[in-house]
């Protein structure tokens, strides 16, 4: 894991510093006595932990694998087909559309709170580093914290046909466009991209926050004696050497959108009919409720596949440059 | 500094702090309006829909709500009895997993590492982990179904956890420790713990939030009504509402939600499920905030 330190002027977090300065001759000569000993106690410690991930985590990962080459209704006996279930999560429209609208949620739980969240982060570096900025903070944060299944009610609501968002829109004069927004079949996707904006931005904002200090306040200074606006600091400076944190948000964020389940289902539930069906939406459908075990499995394995594949391209750029 | 700003600055100043200020109320509308919603009049919520000056106020809900402590109660007792529980468990094996991995002579760390970070990126599935813990360990419909799978352990808590003590703990001091006789054990609970009560704080916050704010076990594993924790009672609320919409004509959604009986209600459990939430977060967002922006960044 990479150590942020980007600026030899700002203390960095004060407790690191303790422990790095001690010397430590004589460790080698030291170490190797008790080497055998400390690793039997090392397991001990170990043990309990990884056991527990061998059996929740590892286990099920590889019987997803094994599930998904079968035929099977969960009760009666499996039935080997080979790459079948694979095809058909590739030849069903139905099932395809799913990864499609996965890769339509990432621009709204991604994409808009990331960008939206670098613009707000900066601006309360730069104008509001009192009360406001801390209350902001705190307030942006707060969807992040709350019940999921309170956010949906609540969003339920606010979208309804007399919710909050079509009184505003009637008032202003756009009766035609008003509508119910999460049953609508063009609309439902957005809609439910709406409330992952406004779960997602207080993350991506405060974490880039966290970023924004650490860059050395000199080059903000000197920027700014050379006259430099907002908008100049905000691409020459800000957006460059935050890098590594935009790419923890794109990261945290693209695994939301893509492997998104829960507020798809607290908002929609994937319809109106599949309209905002997204696969961790569709596996469970098709285990739960049509008892497809084999078919949910290999759509399982390919969502994490696909997660592994746009996630490890942003890893790579984020970590590169730090380096 | 300030007198470096110049005109356009100053503008810049006040129009930042005007999106600033919008964006946090938009954040915060929401929560006002189901505040409103929750003691607004029944009557006067189905015939004027939702709206910040209602009508009609009337703290029927509440009402309701106290005729039905039971239930309320019994829900609230559950999430309690979870939250408690699960955060225990979770602050016991967290550091356990994480010491060794924090020591460099320990000589299966790196592998180690790499599974506690492959879990953050990837579960098992959903299919199989249901197909384990009711078919071979028959959690379905007990309270453990609500603490053991899924939040026990989080590689995300373990990771931190391992940064602070690599951090922050000397490692004189523990050599020091070894010389003087300390065995493992000692070390851990008289020197580790001691030493990292910060990050153990954090984790504690944030092991707490997820239990107390998940729905997903109870989705899965829990059918019987006593053993619904408030989130899964909410969810089960709202089930029946999707259900309804499901059954009927997209279009027609906002309708029948309104024609469904006790709006205020559901607006009422809303309220009762955030609130202890709302109402603590202030106090503790410092460690929350921290400790899941540094657990991500490290992650």
């Amino acid at each position: 894991m990479p150590e942020i330190s980007r600026s030899p002027a700002t203390p960095a977090t004060t407790s690191d510093n303790r422990s790095a300065a001690s010397a430590r001759p004589s460790r080698r000569v030291f170490q190797h006595r008790i080497l055998r000993r400390e690793s039997i106690i090392g397991w001990l410690f170990v043990l309990p932990a990884l056991l527990m991930y061998a059996i929740f985590v590892l286990l099920p990962l590889l019987l997803s694998i094994q599930y998904s080459f079968f035929r099977w209704d969960g009760i009666g006996p499996m039935t080997w087909v080979g790459l079948r279930n694979y095809i058909t999560v590739l030849e069903d429209p139905d099932l395809v559309a799913t990864i499609f609208n996965a890769f339509r949620l990432v621009v709204f739980f991604s994409l808009i709170p990331v960008m939206l969240g670098l613009v707000v982060a900066s601006i309360i570096h730069r104008v509001a580093t009192g009360r406001l900025g801390a209350i902001a903070r705190t307030v942006l944060f707060l969807p992040q914290v709350i019940p999921l299944v309170a956010a949906g009610i609540i969003w339920g609501w606010l979208l309804a046909l007399p919710g909050l968002i079509n009184q505003i829109l009637n008032a202003i004069g756009l009766t035609s466009v008003t509508r119910a927004w999460l049953g609508d079949f063009d609309w439902a996707l957005p809609a439910v991209g709406l409330i992952g904006v406004w779960v997602l931005l207080g993350f991506c904002t405060v974490l880039l926050l966290t970023g924004i200090t650490k860059i050395d306040p000199a080059l903000y200074e000197s920027a700014r004696i050379d006259g430099a606006s907002w908008m100049t600091e905000f691409i020459n400076i800000t957006v460059p050497l935050l890098r590594q944190e935009i790419g923890v948000c794109l990261t945290v964020t693209v695994i939301a959108a893509l492997a998104a389940f829960d507020i798809v289902y607290v908002s929609t539930a994937g319809g109106p009919g599949n309209s905002t069906a997204v696969p961790g939406i569709q596996i469970y459908i098709l285990a739960f409720t049509e008892q497809r075990i084999g078919l949910a499995s290999a759509l399982a394995v390919m969502l994490m596949l696909l997660v592994l594949i746009v996630i490890l391209p942003i890893q790579r750029l984020s970590r590169e440059v730090m380096r | 500094m300030k007198t470096l700003y110049s005109k356009s600055e100053k503008a810049f100043s006040s129009g930042a702090t005007m999106i600033l200020s919008a964006l946090a109320i938009i954040s915060l509308l929401p929560f006002l309006l189901i505040i409103i919603a929750s003691i607004t009049d029944e009557k006067s919520l189905i015939a004027n829909g939702y709206s910040f000056f209602p009508r009609g106020l009337s703290l029927d809900a509440y009402y309701y709500m106290i005729a039905q402590a039971r239930v309320v109660l019994r829900a609230y007792g559950v999430s309690i009895f979870v939250t408690v529980i699960g955060t225990a468990a979770s602050l016991i094996l967290t550091p356990m997993l994480a010491y060794p991995l924090s020591r460099p002579d320990f000589r299966f760390r790196g592998i180690l590492t790499f599974i506690v970070v492959f879990t953050l990126l990837f579960n098992g599935g959903v299919v199989p982990s249901y197909i384990m813990w009711t078919k071979v360990f028959q959690l379905k419909n007990t309270i453990w179904a609500l603490i053991i799978p899924n939040y026990l352990m989080s590689g995300f808590s373990v990771l931190l956890v391992k940064n602070y003590f690599e951090k922050n703990v000397p490692r004189d001091l523990i050599e020091a420790a070894q010389l003087d006789g300390a065995n493992e054990l000692t070390i851990f609970f008289r020197i580790m713990l001691p030493l990292s009560t910060p990050v153990l704080v954090t984790i504690g916050m944030l092991t707490g939030l997820v239990y107390w704010n998940d729905w997903i076990n109870g989705l899965y594993y829990i059918n019987d009504p006593s053993l619904y924790g408030i989130q899964q009672l909410l969810i089960r609320i709202l089930d029946n509402i999707q259900f309804l919409k499901s059954g009927a004509a997209g279009s027609v959604i906002g309708n029948i939600v309104v024609d469904l009986p006790g709006a205020s209600v559901r607006m009422a459990l809303a309220v009762i499920g955030i609130l202890p939430i709302l109402l603590i977060f202030p106090f503790l967002q410092k460690y929350i905030i921290r400790g899941m922006v540094v657990g991500a960044v490290k992650g």
